[in-house]
């Protein structure tokens, strides 16, 4: 019953698959957005339209307030690569200058992956200090922190966004006694110098002026050129950067808001060359990861003036991003750009009606965002190549099957007509010869084997001696002996078989091999073929079964004994055998084939440990009609099972006797139902002188007593 | 409040998710163990003769229970086939069951059956026996006919057992048509036995409609012309060939279908035979034999033949069939409520840790969360704004997975034992395979959840009546209970 229609359960996941979206909408995700910054102004705004007019563009325009900047952006993209193509184009068809991509999370700017400064007031080559004591020692109150890297443990404070205010929180350090303390600048939180971005920056110096009109100042050039040390791999163990250069200006911090306003189109008027360098995109900055552990110096300062503008500096930071990105190092489904969704989805936006691709390319985009629907997508696509292939793998199989079968049976009748030509007839001997023995490949000989067999199973006298040396003659024994020991188990069965059926003696060791295998089938098929070919003790496998001798295995050997009429041993022989399947085993072939020389041993079974075993024997006992048992029977009964007390009760219905009688009686008051009434077929059975104790016992007794007995009369049951 | 709802939300929907996950991984597990069971079943039985246990007197005796209900009508054709399948010793006990019909004179004239003086041993509890009728014919001296006051089809097999005297007992639905060779193949499991005790073995119910039938036999197998019976044998090909046949293999199946399965008659007596005071006496019967053999620490296995050895027919209009399904959930629900200690119980091995927890969860509570599911779907449509891209792949996901199913349950049939000779019969049992979880679920989801409401809250325990298709009488609706 209740096979309760399994497809009630995947549609039950349809539901789900309902919900689950709901559910996923509901995990707040935050809203990512890309615009292309094309332009700003500090402190006032720009008149409309301007940037229409100046770059003949006609996208729309909007315009955002942040930090006394007004900033011009276009377009507006969930993932960053349209957003990169947008920029590309503008640089391209539309000269824009130095546009490039800006972030917003939940509506606030946020720099793609902001450098930011913290100031380091101390280190230790591999020992720890206590920042207590060290907040103590400096008389500090900020937080600070421990850091390792390259067995150095540094201790750092604050964070900044700008070069400056890290800068002039240095400087009041220092000025409060913390003499060693310096910047250092961290990208990703990894450490990192400006001189990286500078490195970086003077390296594609000709592509970004391209890219972004970015243009290196002299000062940063020099910085550049300027011999380079690393501080950190110097080995004062604590604090202290050696070498800072004669006290330079350093308390330039670069406070003014912004010297230079971001690049205004007018005031920049057409110096540039004409002819730019043609952008590939392919092509990806090469870039050299710093050293890991560098520290940004006064020196540098000056240096990095212009970087300190927020803007200029942003730009930078977000190429320098860039560099890492092409290196793969940074990751991130919005830093992902030329790969295969925007092939697929441009291709399904060109290839597709535009109700149709809008959903596919959703679909597609949402792979990338939720790896549940990517396994998903994965998983119809997979399901679906795989149905359509098994629907016609079945009409495949449907029609191949029906012509190997006609192909088949077209063989066999073939080889059946050679090989009768062959036997009977004597003129085409030789010929029918040549052709069998040009039936190569182990399938043909195969059923060349099964054929040979078929015949011969229904010839006697010399017809079947001939087919005997035919197959002989062929070569066929050998195979079949060899296949004996196939891997294959059911070709090992095949091997048996033929060995049998052929009579080779010489697979009867290799088979015996196999009498305890513990497949069930070969197990089997070797006591089969030891029956039959063992001639002088074909029973000898059961001394050394262990396995259980399974009632399927009984059945067959009986069936074998009788279909070939094979010498039947004394089964008395495995009566004390170890397994007790095979006692139960001889006990039955016993009783089935008369053997009542050893009654006395199966007496004994009665008595035996297993139950099994003393139902067998109690059953013999009745069967064999072995009236010395009756007693026994009669004594052992109180401590019998229910199963066996019944058995004995029929037992004693085939040896009734007389002496039973008083014994009888007392079981009609059984209370169990059948122990009454098999009492009652054993009285019947006693003849004349039971059947009238019945008749007694009848009208002293109930109803229930008088239908017992009424069925005990009635001969027809 | 919000914050309560989307926590609520936030539980219903990762639980239902991970409920999702956990089905269609075991659907996949099951079909995968079964189809290895399967190989490994027809090479292994490609090798035997099951002809030797017709001439060996080793072999163990079975009585064919037969309860028959008002069948008048075919009683006389199904009794013929019942004593000519191929068994050595076996007795065919046919138990009429208080028929308002002719059923029991038609096969008292038939057979020429006598009444006989027999005295009923009440082992197990059944309605009194009214009498007990064998034959003057030397022919039919293994046909025995009770006649009893009406019981419902559980009583009438208790009454047959307690008639039965043989080893082991097969129960059998009247009207179905047993493959000649049905008993040696259910029988050969009891014959391998060793240490474990074989306590019963099921067989696969086929579907008979449209098939030509002749006198109890089935002549041509045909896929079922009208609709529903075409979703059945869908259903019931994956049920049998790519379910049970690994609940088989994991010893953990619970349900032997009451139309075909042998069993070993002491157990069965022992533990208190049939339950009639419920609708899903089949399933019963098995989880009280596993218990039984548990609590008394005694190894067991239930078996599983993959031959398509019982052919039937199945309900063809929406009407009968949801009554059937109905019935089937009450079953299940009742088997699992009764035996409800079973639950997660290490004392019952398999049955107690995967078994009886898989059909907790994925029989009975299936349609009750996916129903819960729907409802919570519709409000969310209605009140917020789901997400239709994550519905859309999810619902292509679960409708090419079902259809896949669908097309590998066939696919199995076909690796197996080919009934379907017509190509035309297969092509459109493959199309129905698209259309299933459109047009058949959600009907059997209907039915489940009615049924769940008919037995908590309509407090409907007991049979529903049902007309078959051109009989004048009420008969038992059990039929294949796959």
């Amino acid at each position: 019953m209740k096979c309760k229609p399994n497809i009630g359960k995947f549609l039950l996941i349809v539901i789900i698959s309902g919900l689950l979206p709901i559910g996923l909408n509901a995990q707040k995700r935050d809203t990512l957005e890309y615009r292309v910054q094309i332009g700003a102004r500090y402190g006032q705004e720009l008149p409309n339209n301007y940037f229409q007019n100046r770059y003949k563009i006609d996208y729309p325009v909007s315009v955002g307030r942040h930090m006394g900047w007004y900033k011009y952006t276009v377009g507006s993209f969930e993932t960053r690569p349209p957003a990169s193509d947008l920029r590309r184009e503008l640089i391209r068809n539309y000269n824009v200058k130095d546009p490039f991509i800006v972030r917003f999370i939940n509506g606030h700017r946020i720099p793609l992956d902001i450098v930011h400064y913290k100031i380091q007031i101390a280190a230790s080559q591999g020992r720890k200090l206590s920042i207590n004591a060290l907040k103590r020692k400096y008389n500090i109150r900020q937080p600070v922190a421990q850091e390792y890297d390259n067995g150095y443990y540094k201790y750092v404070l604050g964070s900044y966004n700008h070069y400056g205010d890290a800068a002039r929180e240095k400087n009041s350090l220092r000025a409060n006694g913390v003499r060693g303390a310096f910047v250092v600048a961290y990208w990703k939180d990894k450490r990192i110098t400006h001189r990286d971005i500078l490195d970086y920056v003077i390296k594609n110096e000709n592509k970004l002026n391209t890219i972004a009109g970015l243009k290196l100042t002299d000062e940063e050039r020099k910085a550049y050129k300027r011999p380079y040390n690393r501080p950190g791999q110097s080995t004062t163990p604590i604090y202290k950067p050696t070498q800072r250069p004669a006290e330079k200006p350093q308390e330039k911090p670069a406070e003014k808001p912004v010297v230079r306003p971001e690049v205004k189109p007018q005031e920049k008027p057409v110096e540039k060359p004409v002819q730019r360098p043609v952008y590939k995109p392919e092509e990806k900055p090469t870039y050299e990861e710093p050293a890991t552990d560098v520290i940004v110096d006064e020196d540098w300062t000056l240096a990095f003036k212009e970087l300190q503008d927020e803007e200029r500096y942003y730009r930078l930071a977000s190429y320098y991003e860039e560099s890492y990105k092409g290196k793969s190092i940074a990751k991130g489904n919005d830093l992902d750009d030329s790969d295969i969704r925007v092939r697929t989805t441009k291709w399904l936006d060109r290839n597709l009606p535009s109700p149709l691709s809008n959903w596919l390319v959703k679909i597609v985009k949402m792979s990338y965002d939720s790896i549940l629907v990517f396994i998903l997508l994965f998983a119809i696509l997979f399901f679906f190549a795989n149905l359509i292939f098994v629907i016609f793998f079945i009409f495949f199989r449907k029609t191949t099957r029906k012509r190997k079968s006609e192909k088949f049976v077209k063989q066999q009748t073939q080889y059946q007509d050679w090989l009768t030509r062959y036997i009977f007839a004597q003129d085409e001997e030789q010929n029918m010869m040549r052709r069998l023995q040009s039936i190569k490949g182990q399938k043909n000989r195969q059923i060349l084997t099964d054929e040979i067999l078929n015949i011969y199973v229904n010839l006697t006298g010399d017809s079947s001696i001939k087919l005997r040396d035919l197959y002989r003659q062929l070569g066929l024994d050998k195979d079949s002996i060899k296949k004996i020991d196939n891997i294959d188990w059911t070709k090992k069965i095949r091997a048996f078989r033929e060995v049998t059926q052929m009579d080779l003696k010489e697979g009867q060791k290799k088979i015996e091999g196999y009498v305890n295998s513990h497949n069930d089938s070969v197990r089997m098929e070797a006591q089969i073929a030891l029956v039959r070919l063992n001639e002088k003790d074909p029973f000898s496998f059961l001394d050394q079964l262990r396995e259980y001798y399974m009632q399927w295995e009984q059945i067959n050997i009986h069936a074998i004994i009788k279909l070939y009429g094979i010498k039947i041993p004394t089964f008395s022989r495995w009566f004390d055998s170890m397994n007790e399947s095979v006692i139960m085993f001889a006990i039955r072939m016993a009783t089935i084939f008369q053997q009542t020389e050893d009654y006395q041993k199966i007496l004994k079974l009665v008595e035996h440990k297993n139950e099994k075993v003393r139902f067998y024997a109690i059953q013999a006992v009745g069967l064999l009609e072995i009236r010395d048992g009756i007693d026994e029977l009669m004594l052992g009964f109180d401590e019998e099972t229910y199963a066996n007390q019944i058995a004995i009760l029929k037992a004693l219905q085939n040896i009734p006797d007389e002496s039973e009688m008083e014994f009888l009686i007392y079981k009609t008051y059984e209370q169990d139902f059948d122990i009454q009434m098999e009492a009652l077929k054993v009285l019947y059975n006693i003849g004349e002188k039971g059947q009238d104790v019945i008749k007694e016992l009848e009208k002293e007794r109930d109803e229930d007593f008088r239908i017992k007995v009424k069925q005990i009369f009635d001969r027809r049951v | 409040m919000r914050e309560i709802i989307d926590i609520l939300r936030y539980i219903v929907e990762n639980f239902i998710l991970v409920y999702a996950i956990v089905i269609v991984l075991s659907y996949i597990i099951l079909a995968v163990i079964s189809l290895f069971v399967l190989r490994s079943y027809l090479r292994k039985n490609s090798y035997v003769d099951y002809e030797v246990v017709l001439s060996s007197q080793l072999s163990p005796s079975i009585s064919v229970i037969a309860p028959a209900y008002n069948e008048g009508n075919t009683i006389i054709d199904n009794v013929r086939a019942l004593l000519s399948l191929f068994y050595h010793d076996f007795e065919v006990i046919v138990i009429n069951d208080g028929s308002t019909d002719d059923s029991l004179e038609r096969v008292i004239e038939a057979y020429d059956m006598e009444k006989i003086d027999y005295a009923i041993n009440y082992k197990i509890p059944s309605e009194e026996v009214i009498g007990v009728y064998k034959s003057r014919n030397q022919s039919f001296s293994n046909l025995i006919v009770i006649d009893k006051f009406n019981g419902g089809k559980a009583d009438a097999l208790n009454a047959g057992l307690n008639m039965s005297s043989n080893d082991y007992f097969v129960s059998i639905d009247v009207d179905s048509i047993i493959a000649h060779d049905a008993l040696l193949k259910l029988a050969k499991p009891f014959l391998e036995e060793k240490e474990r005790r074989i306590i019963a073995t099921g067989g696969v119910i086929r579907i008979a409609n449209s098939c030509e039938i002749e006198g109890g036999q089935l002549i041509r197998v045909r896929a079922p012309k009208q609709i529903l019976p075409k979703f059945q044998v869908l259903e019931y090909t994956r049920a049998f060939l790519m379910g049970r046949m690994a609940w088989s293999r994991l010893n953990g199946l619970l349900i032997i279908s009451g139309a075909l399965g042998l069993f070993d008659r002491e157990v069965a007596i022992k533990c208190g035979g049939y339950y009639s005071r419920t609708v899903g006496e089949d399933i019963e019967l098995v989880v009280r034999m596993r218990k039984y053999m548990s609590d008394h620490r005694l190894k067991y296995k239930v078996a599983y033949v993959p031959d398509p050895l019982c052919w039937t027919e199945v309900p063809s209009t929406v009407k009968q069939l949801g009554r059937q399904r109905n019935r089937w959930v009450r079953g299940t629900i009742d088997t699992l409520w009764m035996h409800k200690e079973i639950f997660l119980n290490p004392k019952y091995g398999r049955m107690g840790l995967l078994s009886y927890p898989y059909w907790f969860f994925f029989e009975w509570l299936a349609p009750i969360f996916e129903f819960i599911g729907f409802t919570y779907f519709i409000l969310i449509v209605l009140l917020g704004d789901p997400d239709w891209i994550y519905l859309l792949v999810m619902l292509g996901f679960i409708y090419v997975f079902a259809v896949t199913f669908s097309t590998y349950a066939l696919l199995f049939e076909e690796m197996t034992f080919h009934k379907y000779e017509n190509r035309s019969d297969v092509a459109k049992l493959l199309l129905y395979a698209w259309l299933e979880p459109i047009i058949y679920h959600p009907l059997v989801l209907w039915w489940g959840i009615k049924g769940n409401y008919d037995y908590f809250i309509a407090r409907k325990r007991g049979w529903g009546e049902m007309q078959r298709k051109g009989f004048q009488h009420k008969t038992y609706d059990d039929k294949a209970t796959p």
